[in-house]
């Protein structure tokens, strides 16, 4: 162990660190420091001097640092392996008992070590690889699911709300005409003139109402011509009665002649008894007229009553009729006038409702614009999905490739069988641009990706 | 008034065409993709066509060039449905004998006043 | 109506060219209110809008009353326009001004053409009042934020030419140019006209493809981005030019314009009057009135001893006829504001044609002159004005460059001095270049080339006819008919015109016209027991004199102390060799004058009052006096001198206040001529 020839390795690093340049640095240094000393006092040379090399050794500090830091090649060789194991390793070759032609070998065991070391560090990089592409691998089959949920749950929701937009929107439509039909009714009369409309409703009853009145109007209007008959009724049966009388006058003055043309018959005697009877006859003819015109006073007394309470009744009526007819008159009035005013609240309703229409317009065209976003999103969505596929593909070549390298590279990795299998799965051809309609299909798609893998909940 | 084809994969974007253009008094059929296109107009006469480009079995571009390849669509104005980052699409619809295209989303007003401009 | 019209239309040409004169004024001074302001739109004062519009309103009224359709018509667009400014509803900026100016042109040749019965220029009027409309639609859109949006092309009522050429295969992309074409008429106003020189032969002729090819012009307030806008899915498939082409607004030439002025001005054959003339004309007359009376009743009972009364009375309806004569022609006075009405807005027009700054201040235009001398007066003074213009005023950059201030000002100035009217027309451009004139002359022959020319020699050159220098003949200047024709026209009235110049500071046209018969507003002062007559705008003021403010320098002469200066007192009893009624200054009044920048004071009696007076020329009747300009016949007919401010002013400096004693009696020879000469009138 401590032949001649033997070497402290450790002193080797030790004085190579520090570099010869400091050490002549300081000599240099402290040479040309003491031309000084005559000129200047002890203390300033000396403290010049310690500052001078204070600042070399710690310049030469950072160098020694950067140097450590690139591992310098004796290190590489060693690090990782048991110093010790290497030491023996090179002492059995460097021990004088073998031969020369073997010291070569050093330089062999030295590249064995290296080599060995290369491919410890390649193994571990490998490892990470697998390690990172499994990972993203994972990932994004994971993404890929969701990917695929989220188009196709927008996809349902955006057809449920298209369909009850669609539906309300024609409901809302049946109810703004139906309303209208309601208020407005439809169009045009029927064939038997029965208004349909409320407008034509409230036209012909004006009408009609405005007739009748004028009706009554008129009949009031004859009520009045009547009594005014009845009052000329009864002034000539005054007149009559006045006849009458006159005619009793007459009837007894015929009597009275008759009488005295008696009593001149009487007179004469003989010869005028053809007189007697003559004027006996107009006695009992006037006696008769008499009667007649009891009668007939009678009767005019009948009639009188009859025609005054008649006239009675009539003027009765009529004043009622007038007050009637003027009362309905005005009660179409108010009629007319309180169903135009329905007809302008209904105008104003309908008016409204227009105008609900129109905003409701603007909102469906709103919606419209809005539920394309279904359309929008999945093809987002789904453009993201090529990409993904493409780099997981390109991970699963180069770990193909890889792993033909050097099969032995994998012999320590775990699961190698798995992940590999499953970097190989692909997403079933054709379904990487869009999902799918079929919601079976696309059950199926999703399952066949995670064949190899625990499974997906769909939902 | 007038027939209108409308393809999209979307059950929503092809509702929200057809209820737009019903709107205005227009007859509407509809398909999902290039394939049932094609096979839907067998027998009718479209006066309108309007397509989405990405769809499954045929997407829209082939669609395109396979109508107005059909002596009777030569003419036929037929309007692409397009997301604005496909330029390049746009461009090769145009190539392929597209009349115009529309923006999605689309407003409906807009759909309207460019149908009128298309139909005349 | 029964009511023959035709007799109130001359009232109504009047009424409505002055109307159409203060519109004028008006608008001009809108837009030097924004040129001030330094922006591009006017912060309107409503009075001023008001007033244009009040003048549009009434000529629509008057011109549809008299059935003047085209009037009434252009009145009306013109006047809803005016309106829409007045509310406020949009902004008048420069464009809008300068396009109401061109209305009031058109409205005023069309007013002529209804006077005269000649057509007015229909096109350049209908181009106008499209333009106005479109001022209607477009102002509605403009923003009332006061900034000035920079305009697009859009928002002016453009005109777009477009060729559109389709490729053949077209047609293979469902577009149909039939109905791009259709959708373009829905922009604007359409006109098509197709080029069948694509399309082959019958045989060739393949149906499914596009042959035609469309030039197309679109007039409307449509922007390009519209049109681009119609043909955005063909972009790639045809040939596609879209330029614009505003309508060219046929401006109404100035010579037309110039001519419609000219045709006014020079034939009214109406004038206004005001009151107080024709008061003192009646009172002329009644005076006559009485003096005939009077002479009837001496000639009636005629003696011979009434001889002397009769001279009397015979003198006294000589008076009364002379004085009737005067007011007469005092009615035919107008101030000269009548001709210069005309100055501002063409110098505007032309300031705005050449781009070239100018301001153009006027002063003294209320002098008064007799109206033929006015009217012939109007065009040399257009022709003067144009000159300086055009050649004068140098363009904004050369000023600036020279030191000047980017606005040159052309100053037109009008005052009576010494019996004449004087009439200066006065700019400060580059003055007349006495090299290139020098250079013109010799090659028109006029001199020889080595001639030697003093400057003002030079200067008379250009009065010589068929003298141009003007390298371009436009329809402003350059012609060389001008500067001769108006020295004869000066000539013609009696008066000339004098150059002075300096180069690159300005030049000065002098324009001077003799009295004929001019009125002074003087004011009527005592020295003694005659009556001076002072001119009211030489006058600074009258004061008290205070005695220790008068002081008595070694060189003689007096001074009097005034605030801060000291002024020559000049007593004009002395001067004029007349008694005054005293001698001791603190009993009269020192009035103070002011000529050419001097001032002075002169001690008089008394101050009687302000009066107009008849200027009556010395020189005619008798000699040229100093310090008297003129005389005049007051009311009672004694005559009155009036006082040559400016000549007393440099007797009064000169410091001779003694003056040659025979100038007294030439004053009272004077006097004595003048009124018993009959006055000549020319």
């Amino acid at each position: 162990m401590n032949g001649p020839l033997s070497f402290n390795p450790s002193v080797l690093s030790h004085t190579a660190s520090w570099p010869r340049w400091w050490l002549w640095a300081v000599v240099g240094m402290m040479v040309s420091l003491s031309w000084t000393v005559p000129f200047i006092p002890w203390w300033a040379g000396l403290g010049s001097g310690l500052c001078a090399v204070l600042t070399l050794t710690i310049l030469a500090f950072y160098a020694r640092r950067q140097h450590e830091e690139r591992p310098l090649e004796g290190e590489e060789v060693l690090g990782g392996h048991d110093a010790k194991q290497v030491l023996d390793q090179v002492d059995a070759l460097m021990s004088p008992s073998k031969d020369i032609e073997q010291i070569p070998q050093v330089d062999e065991v030295l590249q064995n070590m290296a080599a060995d070391n290369q491919r410890r560090r390649l193994e571990d990089l490998m490892r990470r690889w697998v390690d990172v592409a499994q990972r993203y691998s994972e990932a994004a089959l994971v993404l890929r699911k969701d990917i695929y949920s989220v188009i196709k749950q927008t996809e349902q929701a955006a057809n449920t709300i298209a369909s009850s937009f669609e539906a309300v929107i024609n409901k809302a439509t049946i109810q703004a005409r139906q309303a209208m039909e309601l208020l407005e009714g439809t169009q045009g009369a029927t064939s038997d003139g029965v208004p349909q409309s409320l407008k034509d409703f409230i036209q012909v009853s004006d009408e009609r109402l405005n007739k009748m009145a004028d009706e009554v109007v008129r009949v009031a209007d004859l009520s009045v011509n009547m009594v005014r008959e009845l009052d000329g009724v009864q002034s000539r049966t005054q007149a009559i009665d006045g006849f009458l009388l006159d005619v009793e006058k007459l009837a007894d003055q015929t009597s009275l002649l008759a009488l005295n043309a008696d009593i001149e018959a009487a007179r004469v005697g003989e010869h005028g008894r053809g007189f007697s009877v003559v004027a006996s006859e107009v006695r009992r003819l006037s006696k008769r007229s008499h009667e007649f015109s009891d009668r007939i006073r009678v009767h005019l007394k009948e009639v009188r009553t009859g025609l005054s309470k008649t006239y009675g009744n009539m003027r009765m009526l009529s004043a009622a009729d007038m007050e009637h007819a003027l009362q309905i008159k005005e009660d179409v009035v108010s009629l007319t006038r309180s169903l135009e005013d329905k007809n302008r609240e209904v105008a104003e309703t309908v008016s409204c409702i227009n105008e609900i229409s129109k905003e409701i317009a603007q909102d469906v065209r709103n919606v419209v614009v809005s539920l394309q976003f279904h359309d929008i999103t999945s093809q987002k969505l789904s453009g993201m999905l090529e990409p993904m596929d493409d780099l997981r593909r390109s991970l699963y070549h180069l770990m193909q490739e890889t792993i033909n390298l050097d099969k032995s590279l994998l012999k320590n990795l775990p699961n190698n069988e798995r992940w590999l299998s499953r970097m190989r799965d692909e997403p079933a051809p054709g379904s990487a641009a869009k999902p799918m309609k079929n919601a079976v299909q696309e059950a199926r798609t999703i399952h066949q990706a995670t064949d190899n893998g625990p499974a997906v909940e769909l939902f | 008034m007038a027939t209108i084809l409308t393809v999209d994969d979307t059950a929503s974007m092809r509702q929200m065409i057809s209820f737009t253009l019903h709107s205005v008094g227009h007859e509407v059929i509809q398909a999902s993709d290039g394939q049932e296109a094609l096979k839907v107009i067998e027998g009718k006469k479209v006066d309108l066509v309007i397509a989405d480009i990405n769809m499954p079995n045929m997407d829209g571009i082939t669609l395109l060039k396979s109508l107005r390849a059909l002596a009777d669509y030569k003419f036929t104005p037929i309007l692409m449905l397009t997301t604005e980052s496909q330029e390049a699409k746009r461009q090769q619809g145009k190539v392929a004998g597209a009349t115009g295209w529309i923006v999605k989303p689309f407003n409906p007003e807009q759909l309207l006043t460019v149908v009128k401009k298309v139909l005349g | 109506m029964a009511i023959d019209m035709r007799q109130f239309h001359q009232t109504f040409f009047e009424e409505s060219f002055e109307g159409l004169t203060v519109m004028e004024a008006e608008l001009l001074r809108l837009e030097r209110t924004a040129c001030a302001g330094g922006q591009d739109t006017v912060s309107a004062d409503p009075e001023i809008l008001n007033t244009i519009f009040r003048s549009a309103h009434s000529i629509k009224g008057g011109s549809s009353t008299f059935g003047f359709g085209d009037v009434a018509a252009f009145a009306h667009v013109l006047e809803s326009r005016l309106d829409a400014l007045r509310d406020g509803r949009s902004l008048p900026d420069r464009r809008v001004v300068g396009l109401l100016l061109l209305a009031v042109d058109c409205l005023r040749s069309l007013i002529i053409a209804a006077k005269t019965g000649k057509d007015a220029d229909k096109n350049a009027i209908e181009a106008v009042r499209l333009q106005l409309e479109n001022l209607g639609i477009e102002s509605g859109v403009l923003p009332v934020t006061g900034k000035t949006s920079t305009q697009p092309e859009a928002s002016t009522t453009t005109h777009w030419r477009i060729l559109f050429r389709p490729n053949p295969r077209m047609f293979c992309t469902g577009n149909d140019p039939l109905r791009i074409l259709r959708e373009l008429a829905g922009l604007g106003k359409l006109k098509t006209t197709a080029d069948v020189s694509g399309l082959p032969s019958w045989e060739q002729l393949n149906p499914e493809e596009c042959y035609l090819s469309w030039n197309v012009e679109l007039v409307g307030s449509v922007a390009r981005e519209a049109i681009a806008d119609v043909f955005s899915w063909v972009l790639d498939d045809c040939r596609l030019d879209i330029t614009s082409k505003t309508m060219p607004v046929p401006t109404l030439s100035q010579r037309s314009v110039a001519e419609a002025v000219a045709s006014i001005d020079a034939h009214t054959d109406t004038l206004r009057v005001s009151v107080p003339k024709v008061d003192a004309l009646i009172n002329t007359v009644g005076e006559l009135v009485i003096t005939q009376t009077m002479l009837s009743q001496l000639t009636a009972n005629f003696t011979f001893d009434n001889l002397s009364k009769l001279f009397a009375g015979l003198e006294q309806l000589e008076r009364n006829t002379r004085e009737l004569q005067e007011s007469v022609m005092r009615i035919r006075m107008l101030p000269l504001s009548f001709a210069f009405n005309r100055l501002p807005r063409l110098v505007h027009d032309m300031s705005q044609k050449l781009e070239k700054k100018v301001e153009l201040i006027i002063s003294g235009e209320q002098t008064e002159i007799d109206k033929t001398v006015i009217d012939r007066l109007i065009d040399p003074l257009l022709h003067l004005v144009r000159n300086s213009l055009d050649h004068g005023i140098e363009p904004p950059a050369e000023r600036v460059a020279a030191g000047k201030s980017q606005t040159g000002t052309i100053e037109l100035k009008a005052y009576q001095k010494s019996g004449n009217v004087i009439i200066e027309i006065r700019d400060d451009g580059r003055g007349l270049r006495h090299d290139r004139i020098f250079a013109k002359a010799v090659e028109q022959g006029l001199i020889p080339a080595d001639a030697k020319l003093s400057p003002d020699e030079i200067s008379e050159l250009i009065f010589h006819p068929g003298f141009s220098t003007a390298v371009t003949v436009s329809d402003i200047s350059g012609r060389g008919v001008g500067m001769d024709v108006v020295r004869s026209n000066i000539h013609s009235l009696g008066g000339n015109v004098e150059i002075a110049s300096q180069a690159g500071q300005g030049a000065c046209f002098i324009v001077r016209l003799p009295l004929t018969l001019a009125i002074l507003d003087g004011l009527s002062l005592q020295v003694g027991t005659h009556i001076y007559i002072l001119p009211l705008v030489s006058i600074v003021e009258s004061v008290r004199i205070v005695p220790d403010q008068v002081s008595r320098p070694a060189g003689g002469g007096e001074l009097y102390g005034l605030r801060k200066e000291y002024l020559p007192l000049l007593r004009l009893s002395d001067l004029f060799h007349v008694v005054p009624r005293s001698t001791d200054l603190t009993q009269g009044l020192l009035v103070i004058v002011e000529a050419d920048g001097k001032k002075a004071g002169l001690y008089v009696d008394d101050l009687l009052g302000q009066q107009q007076v008849v200027i009556k020329n010395l020189e005619t009747h008798y000699r040229k006096v100093d310090g008297i300009s003129a005389a005049t016949i007051l009311g009672d007919g004694t005559v009155a001198m009036i006082l040559d401010v400016t000549g007393l002013i440099r007797m009064a400096h000169a410091g001779a206040t003694r003056p040659t004693p025979a100038l007294h009696g030439h004053i009272q020879d004077a006097g004595r001529h003048t009124g018993t000469m009959a006055p000549t009138i020319n």
